[in-house]
């Protein structure tokens, strides 16, 4: 027998001291949350405020501004800035083109990376290794760096060499296009896996499709179905969140992007480069066409309506698509 | 004889067959990785050879094509000691990406941990910390900034969304010391700059949380550890090779971002047509942020990646 060398406790002493564990660890856990919730708050605030901004300050007439009473809600609803944020930045024609280029090149860049990244990811080549390196290279290598080379090519374009070879029997002057300006610019990297951020997207896929388990692609394979059938029809679908993180993440990096559209549309200016020219375009307006809309007040109300104009067609995407977009980032792997 | 013979058929068929069924899954894997090579050379390796070629010349746009002529370390030569701004912004842009990157990260995985807990109303929070994401701030950002209303308003040099103004001049007046107040000031009215650059961040630290398994958690709730060991003792280890991501993410947003001043000087001189100079530039940047990243990854790498 063991012989009993502690005081038993009584039972009153258990409960109590239980009680105030338990009482402890509620009144932490209360602590916790009220503050999880106030920081919430906080940050809501935080990330909402442009958009509250940009909409206040949008629908309020210019006198407003200057009445220091009026900090949110304007005196009355004015939708003449959006009107001049429209005229002046040809909203409707300019969307829908960029829109055209923007979606275009999204679908062709998220095809050509899913490619490439089922390769890269389920198959053992000798020049895996090799690619994947490029790809971390050209994820790490920010387009200005290599920004003028690619303009000087856009502007040549020699059809991947085919131009210069046809060149020699023209008399040696290389058969050259200019592509600036026109859908190729974009279209033509996207297709081949080099659009915006193409190289993030290639490890990205290749990592979802790592994931995905050898066995289906073994069953397709007893099965009778050829390698490029069990891409499509099975290995696709079942990365279905996969796809839709990387497309909209790419869709909003093209509609967003200012530098590669300076560069390679600058005649046909796109909706970002005529969202940061409005000021210039307010001034040139109201210089040549004597509305006074110079005098500072006015011009911050209409560019705050075209900050707001640009900003809505991928917020409105994002708000249909954001349940889904958070679980595919969620299970797509982007960490590595 | 006979036997022999369709034994060796059999096993040639066999041998061929298998031969070739591999051969046949790895070129299909080429082909699969052929557009994607193309367009690299032709798109990326080509273009970025060039510009280190160009770093070194001086280019001119001719009818077609360019005109390069060679002339050694002039270009940097000018970037480096004749150009006033080059390396001050540069040193500018290091400092302030220094600062803001570790607040960032810490930030980042505090708000991914905290994303990551069971509460009502997940899905909508979550949904806003990745909203700059969506909206990408440069810039948006950028157009409110250079608001002339709210410039006009903050008085300072730099515009801030959010004014601290009122708040400096109330600390000021109760005595606090000048240097405290302006830190203090000058990070609440980066509150919202940090916020709104940390939504990727986010989504790659809770990508890694999301990652943990349960069995790990279901071990800390046997042994009785505390919320503050299980995350030192647990989540830190399974997220720290996220931070190396994380960071270099945010180094190469950094890069990218509109308002960089070196970045977007190279539009400058691209207009003004000094090629070489612009190439050179761009060129001395990316390296000088290889290295860095080069370091970092040497540093962390025994510390931070266990497996």
């Amino acid at each position: 027998m063991i012989k009993q060398n502690y005081k038993t406790p009584s039972f009153w002493s258990v409960i109590r001291a239980g009680d105030t564990i338990r009482l402890k660890r509620k009144f932490s856990h209360a602590v916790f949350i009220i503050f999880r919730t106030v920081f919430f708050i906080g940050m809501a605030y935080v990330l909402l405020y442009p958009m509250l901004v940009m909409l206040s300050r949008a629908i309020r007439p210019a006198s407003d501004m200057l009445n220091s009473s009026i900090v949110w809600i304007p005196s009355h609803i004015s939708t003449l800035a959006f009107k001049t944020a429209w005229e002046y930045m040809d909203f409707g024609k300019t969307a829908l083109s960029t829109g055209y280029l923007v979606i275009g090149s999204t679908l062709f860049s998220v095809i050509s990376c899913s490619f490439a990244g089922y390769s890269l990811g389920r198959y053992r080549l000798k020049i895996t290794a090799p690619c994947v390196v490029v790809a971390v290279l050209s994820l790490i290598a920010p387009l200005q760096t290599y920004i003028i080379p690619r303009f000087v090519q856009m502007k040549n374009f020699d059809f991947f060499g085919i131009g210069t070879l046809l060149g020699v029997f023209n008399g040696g002057t290389p058969i050259t296009y200019n592509i600036l300006n026109t859908p190729w610019a974009y279209f033509l990297p996207a297709i081949t896996g080099a659009g915006l951020q193409s190289g993030l997207f290639v490890l990205v896929f290749s990592q979802v499709f790592r994931k995905l388990p050898k066995e289906l692609e073994d069953a397709a394979r007893i099965d009778g179905c050829g390698e490029f059938h069990t891409f499509i029809r099975i290995m696709v679908p079942n990365a279905g969140s996969g796809f839709l993180a990387v497309s909209l993440l790419s869709l909003v990096w093209y509609w967003n992007d200012y530098f590669y559209a300076e560069m390679m549309y600058r005649s046909v200016q796109l909706l970002s480069s005529k969202l940061v020219s409005l000021r210039a375009t307010v001034h040139q307006n109201s210089i040549s066409k004597l509305i006074g809309h110079n005098d500072g007040l006015t011009e911050s109300v209409i560019i705050f309506a075209g900050a707001l104009l640009f900003v809505i067609p991928p917020l409105l995407i994002y708000l249909f698509l954001q349940k889904y977009f958070i679980q595919g980032i969620e299970r797509s792997g982007i960490v590595g | 004889m006979k036997t022999e013979s369709a034994a060796k058929i059999t096993n040639k068929l066999f041998k061929r067959k298998s031969f070739s069924l591999e051969r046949k899954i790895k070129l299909v894997g080429t082909v699969f990785l052929l557009p994607w090579i193309f367009g690299m050379i032709n798109f990326f390796i080509i273009p970025i050879a060039r510009a280190f070629w160009w770093s070194f010349c001086d280019v001119r746009i001719v009818v077609n094509g360019v005109e390069t002529t060679f002339k050694g370390w002039e270009n940097f030569d000018y970037i480096l000691f004749k150009d006033p701004n080059y390396i001050r912004n540069i040193v500018s842009n290091l400092q302030d990406l220094a600062l803001s990157i570790i607040i960032i990260i810490v930030f980042s995985m505090f708000v991914a941990v905290l994303l990551n807990q069971k509460f009502r109303g997940r899905s909508l929070v979550r949904s806003l910390f990745f909203l700059p994401v969506i909206v990408s701030s440069g810039i948006i950002i950028k157009v409110l900034k250079e608001d002339a209303f709210l410039s006009v308003v903050s008085k300072s040099k730099e515009t801030h969304i959010f004014q601290t103004d009122a708040v400096q001049s109330v600390l000021y007046s109760l005595g606090i010391q000048g240097g405290i107040v302006d830190s203090f000031t000058g990070f609440a009215s980066q509150i919202f700059d940090l916020t709104w650059q940390s939504g990727l961040q986010i989504i790659l630290f809770l990508a890694a949380l999301q990652a943990i398994p349960d069995s790990y958690m279901e071990v800390c709730d046997i042994e009785g550890a505390s919320k503050w060991e299980r995350f030192w003792t647990v989540t830190f280890p399974v997220v720290a090779p996220t931070t190396f991501i994380v960071f270099v993410y945010t180094v190469i947003a950094s890069f990218t971002d509109v308002r960089n001043v070196v970045m977007s000087n190279i539009l400058g001189l691209f207009n003004n047509m000094h090629l070489g100079t612009a190439v050179a530039s761009a060129v001395f940047y990316f390296l000088l942020i290889v290295l860095l990243l080069g370091i970092i990854y040497q540093l962390t790498k025994k510390k931070v990646f266990i497996d």
